[in-house]
């Protein structure tokens, strides 16, 4: 086998409810700030409760230099303005990502979902008024696509990841492998998520969305609440990034993937606990090593015990603090483990536990410190983000704050 | 990137017997589309022949289960079955291709909440089946496979591109055996949408269900296929054949064989209106005699996801019984409306 070359993040693109773009985005997701608001971008009559974390006024048209708005759908324009961000982060340019063969990998749970919800209320009466480009806007391949299309790359490896809930993290790892063995310096990866009926109705069917607030590890906990947005990181080989002297905000030190082959959709803390594991052999570092945990979260009962479980299994009685921003941000899907990421990087290098909001007190059955409502500083060194998704499929992340060696260019 | 292809299973308008895409193709039989409007669009569509989910699969577990999973379990089926017990699963990956997942589910579930007397009224048990990653999921669980399980939502090239992420899971050492493939539904909107989504020119091609997959590991056996590369290259819409031209070039660099070798190639340029710059392309790269041409869209129709899969396949079938084919490589290329473009570069076993 030939020698792992070392990967790092040298852009992040995160598209947000609570902030768009790092700067943004950072300030938000380490003071706190919540993104819930009634949903507009669809009808909710006759739903008892209908709050989401909807990004407000969100137009395309301010983001897509080359793809036309109108040929792609809410998810895919999340994808362009994040990649944008990302590459504008990592002080590259799109000239520079055409010298080489770029994978493109990212991550969703539907895809084009309220492209489809559309085209179901038109067709209820047939499939007749129809257009082709209608018919072509709801593809999730045109989530890596359009990101290449609007940077004029050809050369690419695009790969729409439909992993459902820990999709993020698939293309995270999917980069992550590309550039360690050897096959891509430069790669951009990620996840992207739009709003949908569909998704929301089926959640709040089994009682799963959030009455009041989403409150991850609460005894109060009622649900998730949906979410959308995307989030792309930059990663790179670290000679690549030092021959260009390019800022490193992290090092992917791991990657854990398996399958729960259980249940379709309840997760199992024993195969999330055996994730876990893969993740730190593969990063050759102990439990102990590691100093955040940026949980799956959701807020669900049933999800937060089983994954506290899964932690404890694996940490001890002593697991360090865990966190959920999907308290601020909602459940982004397919994107959630992409930006949970980018929070990730953000705390390691601002050396501040993010909060999980909303709380009101600790679930007895999910004794975890969850940085309960207001964030502090932490000598954070090693982070692991969780992604957890329907069909017990299981990703598992760790990234590591750059030793001044690697910040400074060789 | 070499891989060994240790076995390979499929479900189609033609049943799932091995060597059912060349039989086909040398009976020069057309199957019967069935058309039943306005369920389906004017061509009609092809069914997977003798598929029978509680025939195959049982009765539980099967009722809210759509058919592209169906199908993709008991394929999957067929393959362990033939890789035999000693498979070690919790080394196995599954990597499945589709579309957008079943898209039928996925319109129904939205349709029965706008149209009920509450929008929330939907059927809980059918919530699952409308996740893109059902189909994946459902295979691991019905076969135990705990390995990593990967939906690639690549439409046209998703086995191209599963073909990518086997090699790398496998150089990674996540996995020791990939099952790698993927699998579409016969759904009225499946097939409307496709339909609507075609050039002109393609509209009368069915729309078709079916499934294959293909057993991936790092054991070369040279009297089995291997798979020597895979590319892909996003080619400008308006003129595919330069972009499709590099693709084809860099994965025959990349595989390491000189054009000349090449025993037969197989395109789905046809399934999008695009077989004028695909056939320019594969001109340039293996000159103008170029080598034998096969359309496995003919035998099974457009199996959209797993049309890439059905091309090798049927090259395969081939090769098989062609003794001239032996060590030789195959080319399979596609490329998608939305200018998309993969190659693959298989050698032949001897």
């Amino acid at each position: 086998m030939t020698p792992r070359r070392r990967v790092v993040v040298t852009g992040l693109g995160p598209v947000s409810c609570i902030g768009v773009g790092r700067d943004a985005f950072g300030k938000a997701i380490l003071s706190g700030r919540s993104g819930q608001r009634p949903i507009t971008s669809f009808d909710t009559t006759g739903f008892d409760h209908a709050d989401a974390c909807e990004i407000a006024d969100f137009d395309p048209r301010e983001w897509c230099e080359h793809v036309d708005p109108h040929s792609i759908g809410r998810a895919a324009g999340f994808a362009v303005a994040a990649a944008g961000l990302a590459l504008a982060d990592a002080r590259l340019t799109p000239e520079d990502l055409r010298r080489q063969r770029v994978p493109i990998a990212v991550g969703t749970c539907d895809g084009e979902a309220a492209e489809l919800d559309d085209l179901t209320a038109r067709t209820m009466a047939g499939f007749n008024t129809v257009g082709i480009e209608e018919a072509r806007r709801y593809s999730p391949v045109q989530l890596p696509l359009s990101i290449a299309r609007d940077l004029r790359l050809a050369s690419i490896e695009p790969v729409p990841i439909g992993t459902a809930c820990a999709a993020g993290n698939y293309a995270i790892g999917y980069a992550f492998d590309a550039i360690r063995c050897g096959d891509a310096d430069v790669a951009l990866c990620g996840g992207a998520e739009a709003l949908s009926r569909k998704l929301f109705s089926g959640f709040y069917r089994v009682g799963t969305i959030a009455a009041d607030a989403c409150r991850p590890f609460d005894a109060h906990r009622s649900g998730i609440l949906t979410g959308e947005g995307a989030g792309i990181l930059v990663l790179e080989d670290l000679e690549h990034a030092r021959a260009r002297d390019a800022t490193v905000h992290a090092e992917v030190i791991g990657f854990g993937v398996g399958c729960d082959a259980r249940h379709p959709v309840a997760p199992d803390s024993d195969s999330v606990a055996a994730c876990i594991r893969l993740a730190h052999d593969d990063a050759g570092i102990e439990a102990g090593d590691v100093d955040l945990i940026s949980a799956h979260g959701t807020g669900t009962p049933v999800n937060d015990v089983t994954e506290v479980a899964a932690i404890r299994q694996v940490f001890g009685d002593r697991p360090p603090p865990t966190i959920s921003i999907k308290s601020m941000i909602g459940h982004a899907m397919g994107a959630a483990s992409a930006i949970a990421a980018i929070a990730a990087i953000i705390a390691l290098e601002a050396r501040f536990l993010p909060p999980t909001i909303n709380h009101i007190r600790t679930d007895p059955q999910c004794p975890i410190d969850c940085v309960p409502n207001v964030g502090r500083p932490a000598p954070l060194d090693i982070v692991q983000n969780n992604g957890l998704a329907f069909g017990g499929n299981n990703a598992v992340l760790l990234l590591r704050r750059p030793s001044s060696r690697e910040e400074a260019p060789a | 990137m070499r891989l060994g292809i240790d076995g390979s299973a499929s479900w189609s308008v033609l049943g799932s017997e091995p060597g059912a895409v060349a039989a086909a193709r040398e009976s020069g039989r057309s199957p019967i589309a069935q058309h039943d409007p306005p369920r389906t669009p004017p061509p009609g569509v092809f069914r997977a022949a003798g598929f029978d989910v509680r025939a195959e699969l049982g009765a539980r577990g099967t009722r809210s289960m759509d058919r592209a999973t169906s199908l993709a379990i008991a394929t999957t089926g067929r393959l362990l079955k033939a890789a035999g017990p000693d498979l070690d699963r919790a080394r196995t990956a599954v990597i499945l291709g589709t579309t957008t997942g079943s898209v039928g589910s996925i319109m129904d579930f939205t349709a029965s909440t706008l149209s009920g007397a509450k929008p929330y009224l939907v059927n809980p048990g059918k919530f699952p089946v409308t996740v893109m990653n059902y189909a994946a999921g459902q295979c691991a669980i019905w076969h135990e496979i705990t390995g990593p399980n990967v939906t690639v939502a690549g439409g046209r090239n998703a086995v191209a591109l599963g073909l990518i992420y086997a090699a790398r899971m496998l150089r990674s050492g996540r996995a020791e055996h990939v099952l790698c493939g993927a699998s579409e539904e016969d759904s009225p909107q499946r097939a409307w949408l496709e339909w609507r989504a075609r050039a002109a020119c393609v509209e009368s091609i069915p729309v078709a269900e079916g499934c294959v997959m293909f057993h991936l590991s790092r054991r070369i056996d040279p009297a089995r296929p291997s798979l020597l590369a895979a590319r892909t290259e996003l080619c400008e819409l308006d003129a595919p054949e330069e972009g499709i031209t590099r693709c084809i070039r860099s994965a025959v660099r990349d595989a390491g064989v000189p054009p000349g070798e090449v025993w037969a190639v197989a395109g789905n340029g046809a399934l999008d209106g695009l077989e004028e710059g695909e056939n320019r392309a594969l001109r340039e790269v293996f000159g103008p005699a170029g080598s034998r041409r096969i359309r496995a869209h003919e035998a099974v129709g457009d199996t959209s996801a797993a049309s890439a899969g059905f091309q090798l396949l049927a090259l395969l079938e081939l090769a098989a019984g062609s003794p001239e084919s032996s060590g030789r490589p195959i080319v399979v290329t596609s490329i998608d409306r939305y200018g998309l473009a993969s190659a693959l570069v298989v050698r032949c076993g001897s």
